[in-house]
């Protein structure tokens, strides 16, 4: 597949202080990308009462913009990927910075290889969640699984709508996780070639580990729970 | 066309934690030494301030590791890399800032000291990076605007339409800047 337009799809809520973070360095790593091909940055967005939208609404490198309220961040991915222009998409998080070649890195695959249907990378976290997400990943690979960031991964729609997310408990964090991370990328290997692109990568904020040893509060995003039986069917984030 | 005094990095207590000067204060100090706009910056906390007689431009700074920090106005879709003092950061440390962002500007002049700026952006500018009143109008830029408005003198700072100045440095601003080069963070 030679692709002629990919979106760019970032899930956010509350997101005003690491919007302004986000979109510099989206910026830089757009230029990254061959004059040929199109883009279109989209912000899934659930309904963000701070500036968020406003934000975005003044960026001009955001093209589009879906803020309505969802389910919680796999919600937002799965919103944002039916509302994108393109089938070839990167997915990110408001809160995270991509490192040089993060974008070409993912989406090189799938101009040589048609069987591809979902790329990754990885991802260090900030603070006081350094090391974390690197040994999750680690332990994961030497089971021979897949850890699939949600914020760091190209997929081709066509293949996500066979294999669409499935309706977890969207504020319970390890649910989610598991989801997301890992059976995701098991499920779309059905239909395809899912590959890891280690030289991708990306950092993103320690703000849930902060928010949790109660060394900052956390801002923005999703209003985690830990335990399974505090979680609503009807969760919005808050 | 009229001159207007201003500087693009300020603190106030509401949204930076190392400041205890609120904004009234600040901008009563900014007015008294004749500036026309500020922008005022939190820590990893987009400010939301106004004040009566002075152009208040809000904005975000980010610590991105030790030393440099990202001074964004996203409304305005201009960055600014903030205090990289080239030449004590290892210069990978600025390469990577750079990597990241690609900013619009660079700090010449911070808190009246100078800063590296070559390699990183086309356009230097200069900000007091004030946390309290002792510290305003050590570095400041005169900008040719259309209009006194905020979007007409970010309109002519963008296309470098400014001169930059420093007036000496404040010696709590100078510490306060020593220990931002050994701590990461916002």
């Amino acid at each position: 597949m030679s692709p002629d337009g990919v979106s760019i799809v970032i899930v956010s809520y509350n997101e005003e202080n690491y919007l302004p973070r986000l979109i510099p360095n989206l910026r830089a790593r757009l230029k990254e990308l061959p004059d040929d091909i199109d883009t279109e940055v989209l912000l899934s967005d659930g309904g963000s009462t701070d500036r968020t939208v406003e934000i975005a609404r003044a960026s001009p490198l955001i093209d589009t913009i879906v803020s309505e309220q969802d389910s919680g961040v796999i919600g937002g991915r799965d919103k944002g990927i039916r509302n994108a222009e393109y089938d070839l998409q990167v997915h990110g998080d408001a809160d995270t910075v991509y490192r040089p070649g993060w974008l070409t890195g993912l989406l090189q695959p799938f101009s040589t290889d048609d069987d591809t249907v979902l790329t990754y990378g990885s991802v260090s976290g900030e603070g006081l969640e350094t090391g974390t997400r690197e040994l999750y990943a680690g332990l994961l690979s030497t089971m021979g699984g897949h850890y699939c960031p949600g914020q760091n991964r190209a997929l081709y729609r066509p293949a996500y709508k066979k294999s669409p997310y499935r309706d977890v408990p969207q504020d319970v964090a390890l649910v989610t996780s598991l989801e997301e991370e890992v059976h995701f990328a098991n499920r779309m290997e059905e239909h395809g070639s899912v590959t890891a692109i280690p030289s991708a990568s990306c950092k993103t904020s320690g703000r849930q580990t902060e928010d949790i040893l109660g060394v900052a509060q956390k801002v923005g995003g999703v209003d985690w729970k830990f335990d399974p039986s505090q979680s609503t069917a009807t969760h919005s984030p808050n | 066309m009229p001159t207007a005094k201003v500087n693009l990095h300020a603190h106030e207590s509401q949204h930076s934690f190392d400041s205890n000067t609120p904004v009234e204060e600040m901008a009563a100090e900014y007015r008294a030494q004749g500036f026309d706009a500020v922008g005022f910056v939190g820590h990893g906390d987009m400010t939301t301030v106004d004040a009566p007689g002075l152009i208040t431009i809000n904005g975000v700074e980010h610590g991105t590791g030790p030393g440099v920090h990202l001074v964004a106005y996203p409304q305005h879709d201009f960055y600014i890399a903030a205090h990289p003092r080239y030449g004590i950061l290892p210069r990978r440390a600025v390469r990577q800032f750079v990597d990241l962002y690609q900013p619009d500007a660079v700090e010449k002049y911070n808190s009246g000291m100078g800063q590296y700026s070559g390699e990183i952006a086309t356009l230097e500018v200069a900000g007091d990076d004030a946390h309290n009143t002792e510290q305003v109008g050590t570095s400041y830029m005169q900008v040719e605007t259309k209009r006194m408005s905020e979007d007409a003198i970010m309109d002519a700072i963008k296309r470098g339409n400014y001169t930059i100045h420093s007036e000496g440095v404040s010696v709590s601003g100078y510490v306060r800047k020593a220990i931002d080069v050994v701590l990461p963070g916002d």
